[in-house]
């Protein structure tokens, strides 16, 4: 049965530049990483959504992580989260229980885009559970803690080394990886 | 009337370009109560509103300062001229004398080149509103975050896994990609106008190349052209038409089957046409045909049949005409640019110097024939 939810991360390039104190964890991303580098991709059953390291990452991995460690530190529960990308709106309602997550995603497409949103409303939600849908983020994980340790920006403020931590406890949430690295 | 000096793409007045939000907001924090929610209709990022004193603030996508739109209380002064004061002929004659590129419609002019737009009142010849804006705001990067206003073709590549091979000698391509690239997992993508259309390296990766290693050719080899490539695999069936000549090259598309089932969105209009360069469509390629080359070589494999072998020996071909990479991984991009801009400031230098030289050297002779007499 082909995975309903799965991520393959890009091969980015970090951009070691000075990072001014004051920067927040959501504004490091179109400093650190380049426009015109390898995105990665999400598939939402098997549909590509393009979630590039500087525009994706800044508009949604802030809220992203604070929602998912909720998910792990709680038995179930709720959360509305708008997903944005460069060419679509996801407007997702997450609720888990007992280890399994259903997203219901709302799409809108951009101007001229719409017809890739609807082609995702087609599809309907999705049910993965929570270790699987925190293995597939992983990866991409990794890189921007890598990234933010190779401009020395991890501990830059206080609010840059929250999410760092945040970010650790998902990565410790389970021993797996995405589908596409994980060994047979 | 506020004052505001345009540094073109540095600063208007105290804000500079590429602040953050809450740093605009804070240098307007007098006029707190004033400001209002808008936006620009193809932005995601709302604009900040200042109705009663005519402004308009523009955020990128970053959320960061992009754009400023004027009316007529406040003064905008470039060129120690308050463009909101000058006439609209006036206005046109600042801004085309010095960016002959600034494109002219119908009461309405904009300068890439200097961040001006400006558009005048109905039925006479004032200035209705300026906007001065950062480099690249109404491009698709920075400020537009849908890419429709400039169309593009990407390819990113997989990364491939390394096997051991049962054998050197393979009857055709298929047969050496199911087994070269079995275990590699990852997919490559097509990003057609930044829709990802999917290929998979056993099944799809030998007939893209196959299939347009040919047309390749010939775009490198002929300033114009016309050529029909149609790609059928287990995973994809479509089909280019691809036209170009020396002031143009564009691509249109038919997407009949491709992975997650895009073809709607690919067969849209304006998505299913690609404008783009000859060497920008041939540089997304290099990456590519280098993957299939070295999978080939590495593994020293030989092919039976003709078309295999003849397609390896145009990728090796191309791969040595190609100079430049991808997008994605053209690093030497910014050095090339660079080095250009050196090479033409020399080159400058250099006329400047001779030209002097045999300036003197023609005053001389003059005054010598002068002297003479």
């Amino acid at each position: 049965m082909k995975p309903t939810f799965y991520i393959q991360p890009g091969h980015v390039t970090v951009q070691r530049i000075k990072v001014n104190e004051a920067t927040t964890f959501r504004e490091i991303f179109p400093l650190i990483f380049r426009e015109n580098d390898e995105s990665a991709f999400i598939f939402w059953k098997e549909i590509p959504i393009r979630f590039h390291y500087t525009f994706e990452c800044f508009a949604n991995l802030d809220r992203l992580i604070t929602v998912m460690n909720e998910m792990i530190d709680t038995e179930q529960g709720n959360e509305q989260f708008t997903f944005l990308t460069d060419a679509l709106v996801g407007n997702w309602s997450l609720n888990w229980k007992n280890d399994e997550l259903t997203i219901q995603a709302h799409w809108i497409g951009n101007k001229d885009y719409d017809e890739y949103a609807n082609t995702l409303n087609e599809v309907g939600e999705i049910i993965v559970p929570i270790k699987t849908f925190c293995a597939e983020w992983k990866l991409l994980l990794v890189q921007v803690l890598n990234s933010l340790d190779a401009v020395g920006a991890a501990k830059l403020n206080e609010g840059i080394s929250q999410k760092v931590a945040e970010i650790g406890k998902i990565l410790q949430s389970t021993d797996a990886i995405g589908i596409l690295y994980a060994k047979k | 009337m506020m004052d505001f000096e345009l540094k073109p793409f540095q600063s208007i007045g105290e804000l500079n370009f590429g602040s953050a939000r809450s740093s605009v907001r804070a240098t307007f924090a007098a006029y707190e109560n004033e400001r209002e929610n808008g936006s620009l209709k193809i932005s995601n990022m709302p604009s900040d509103l200042y109705p009663t004193l005519g402004w308009a603030v523009h955020y990128s996508k970053y959320d960061t300062f992009g754009a400023m739109e004027f009316d007529g209380r406040s003064k905008v002064v470039y060129n120690a001229k308050n463009l909101l004061e000058l006439s609209w002929d006036e206005l046109k004659s600042t801004l085309l004398s010095k960016d002959p590129k600034s494109r002219v419609s119908d009461g309405h002019i904009i300068s890439h080149q200097l961040g001006i737009s400006a558009t005048k009142k109905p039925f006479n010849e004032e200035i209705e509103r300026v906007c001065v804006f950062e480099r690249d705001f109404f491009t698709a990067n920075k400020g537009l975050p849908h890419p429709s206003s400039a169309t593009s073709f990407r390819i990113q590549v997989g990364f491939i896994e390394d096997v051991e091979l049962s054998k050197k000698e393979y009857e055709t391509l298929e047969e050496a990609a199911s087994e070269l690239f079995l275990p590699t997992k990852e997919k490559g993508f097509l990003l057609w106008n930044t829709i990802p259309v999917s290929f998979d390296y056993r099944e799809d990766f030998h007939v893209l190349l196959a299939n347009m290693v040919t047309t390749i050719w010939s775009i490198y080899y002929s300033e114009r052209g016309d050529a029909l490539c149609t790609f059928h695999t287990k995973n994809l069936d479509f089909a280019w038409r691809i036209q170009w000549n020396p002031e143009s090259f564009y691509i249109d598309s038919e997407w009949r089957k491709v992975n997650g089932g895009l073809e709607k969105i690919l067969n849209s209009d304006p998505i299913s046409r690609i404008y783009t360069t000859r060497r920008d469509f041939l540089a997304e390629w290099k990456l590519p045909m280098a993957q299939l080359y070295q999978a080939v070589k590495s593994k020293e494999i030989t092919f039976v049949d003709l078309d295999a072998q003849d397609v390896y020996l145009q990728v090796e071909s191309l791969l040595e005409s190609i100079e430049q990479r991808g997008v994605f991984y053209d690093d030497h991009e910014e050095e090339r640019i660079a080095e250009q801009r050196r090479r033409r400031n020399k080159g400058i230098k250099q006329v400047i110097i001779y030209g002097g030289i045999l300036l003197v050297g023609l005053l001389s002779w003059y005054l010598l024939t002068l002297w003479r007499k």
